[in-house]
């Protein structure tokens, strides 16, 4: 069992490096995909520009970005997988630690009121660890590290709605706030969107669904996934554009999870991802045998 | 228009530059960032070297040490709006000729830039990559003790593509796309909303 959790180390060491070097093989396509369909010059100049990032990070092994992001991990479990969680959470810690040190990330994460670094991206509750059960896991955990760039993070919103504001009092806060913000999210943006659950619930199903959930996987339901097409291109009719300098790609997606909620609440939360989307994720299996997805 | 410019900038080019226009740089660029213009700006302490006419880039510079020289890792560009306060000062009283960042600056600093010749370039957020090639080395580091938000000089060659997003005319592609954006949005959702009711009346295959 010892050798999980040194094992869980370097994954979560790796992972993390591994989302900053490299841009998800569904966002790249649908980058690919924006690039070919934008009518606006400059839009089509910053994707151009966007795809030879991408090459040359990857022909230089080099960061995408210069923002390696808040640590975020997600972890699920299968229902034959007996963890623990305390070791989990410190080996999450020491791999990000390590990470950090090793290929020199820059230190982002400082004391909220003081604004003193530890130097090495781990802190008060940080990486933010979210630990769940997925049934069709067996005996295997599943860890995806989403590392958080704070351009986007800043372009958050969450409003606890009057049930009675329904559909559209939902879809008016997404639009509102899609203008307000995305500019500054480094667009396009993934649009994550959280609806029911409570105050917190909500804001976790957004930011899980603008990081953790691939954007070429529609919500199950076919309701929500009809609201998902539909408000992306609605977003994309403002015509803010690449990096809101106008044009029609200003969203590459719009996930969205839901939760039920209070018969008195309708919570919506709204998470922004910046273009490069940037997910590493590995399946551990029971022979502890390391399959990395990105 | 399509320029390819070196720096500094005087102001003649600058009044040249209008937005939509497209601009590579050669030559030297500053780095600053937030504790940099507190410095300058909240704490009246004068600036290492003199700004006239530079061209800033607002940055977040990952580099290191060795051996007493600064070698790059990533240096990419940091979201400008939470500079705007600095801005107009290091236009007006330092003579700045652009400032290149992502995101926009927002009406004070148009006026600035209208009253005194200046710019604003928008870069592509998150290119790093790009970016840290095309910074052929960095030439100089003033006030260490601010480390990562020293005063950077760097040393550039084809720095772009960048965007005049905000021109010495008074005009902003921000303030354009984002009004248009807001006088459609209420058409935007009526359509969103009545689309959507149908789908929640019906079943949908």
């Amino acid at each position: 069992m010892t050798r999980l959790y040194s094992l869980l180390q370097e994954v979560c060491s790796e992972l993390y490096v591994k989302a900053l070097k490299n841009v998800p093989s569904d966002v790249k396509s649908a980058l690919k995909k924006a690039y070919q369909e934008e009518d606006s010059e400059t839009g089509k100049m910053i994707l151009e520009t966007i795809l030879k990032n991408i090459e040359v990070a990857q022909r230089h092994d080099m960061l995408v970005c210069q923002d390696t992001g808040t640590p975020v991990f997600y972890i699920a479990v299968g229902e034959n997988v007996d963890v623990n969680y305390a070791r989990l959470c410190d080996a999450v810690r020491r791999g990000v630690s390590e990470a950090t040190k090793k290929y020199y990330l820059r230190p982002n994460m400082v004391d909220p009121v003081t604004r003193e670094s530890k130097g090495d991206n781990v802190g008060i509750r940080i990486p933010v660890i979210h630990l769940e059960y997925e049934q069709n896991l067996g005996s295997s955990i599943r860890v995806v590290c989403v590392p958080k760039g704070s351009s986007s993070e800043n372009q958050s919103f969450l409003k606890m709605l009057p049930p009675a504001d329904g559909i559209k009092g939902i879809v008016n806060f997404v639009i509102e706030s899609v203008i307000a913000g995305v500019n500054k999210a480094c667009p396009p943006a993934i649009v994550g969107v959280g609806i029911g659950g409570t105050f917190d619930e909500c804001a976790w199903l957004a930011k899980k669904a603008a990081t953790v959930r691939r954007i070429d996987s529609p919500n199950p339901n076919p309701k929500i996934r009809a609201m998902e097409e539909k408000l992306l291109k609605a977003i994309n009719e403002t015509g803010i554009g690449p990096m809101g300098l106008g044009g029609k790609t200003t969203a590459l997606a719009v996930n969205i999870e839901v939760a039920d909620t209070h018969i008195s609440q309708l919570p919506v939360a709204i998470n922004t991802q910046c273009w490069k989307g940037q997910r590493a994720e590995a399946l551990i299996n029971d022979r502890l045998e390391v399959e990395y997805h990105i | 228009m399509e320029y390819t410019l070196s720096t500094p900038l005087d102001k003649e080019t600058v009044r040249k530059l209008r937005i939509g226009d497209v601009v590579y740089l050669n030559g030297k660029i500053i780095g600053i960032r937030d504790a940099t213009q507190r410095r300058i700006v909240d704490e009246g302490i004068e600036p290492p070297i003199d700004l006239k006419n530079h061209v800033l880039l607002h940055t977040a510079p990952n580099a290191r040490k060795v051996e007493g020289r600064w070698e790059k890792i990533c240096i990419g560009t940091t979201t400008s709006a939470r500079m705007e306060r600095y801005t107009p000062v290091l236009i007006e009283r330092y003579g700045v000729s652009a400032v290149i960042g992502k995101g926009g600056l927002l009406e004070s600093s148009l006026k600035a830039m209208k009253e005194f010749g200046a710019v604003y370039f928008a870069i592509v957020g998150g290119a790093a990559a790009l970016e840290t090639l095309q910074i052929e080395r960095i030439e100089d580091v003033f006030w260490e003790d601010l480390f990562p938000e020293c005063l950077w000089v760097f040393e550039v060659r084809d720095f772009g593509p960048l965007t005049v997003a905000m021109d010495s005319h008074g005009n902003s592609i921000y303030n354009k796309i984002l009004s248009y954006a807001k006088e459609k949005a209420p058409v935007i959702v009526d359509t969103l909303v009545a689309d959507l009711a149908e789908v929640f009346r019906k079943e949908v295959e």
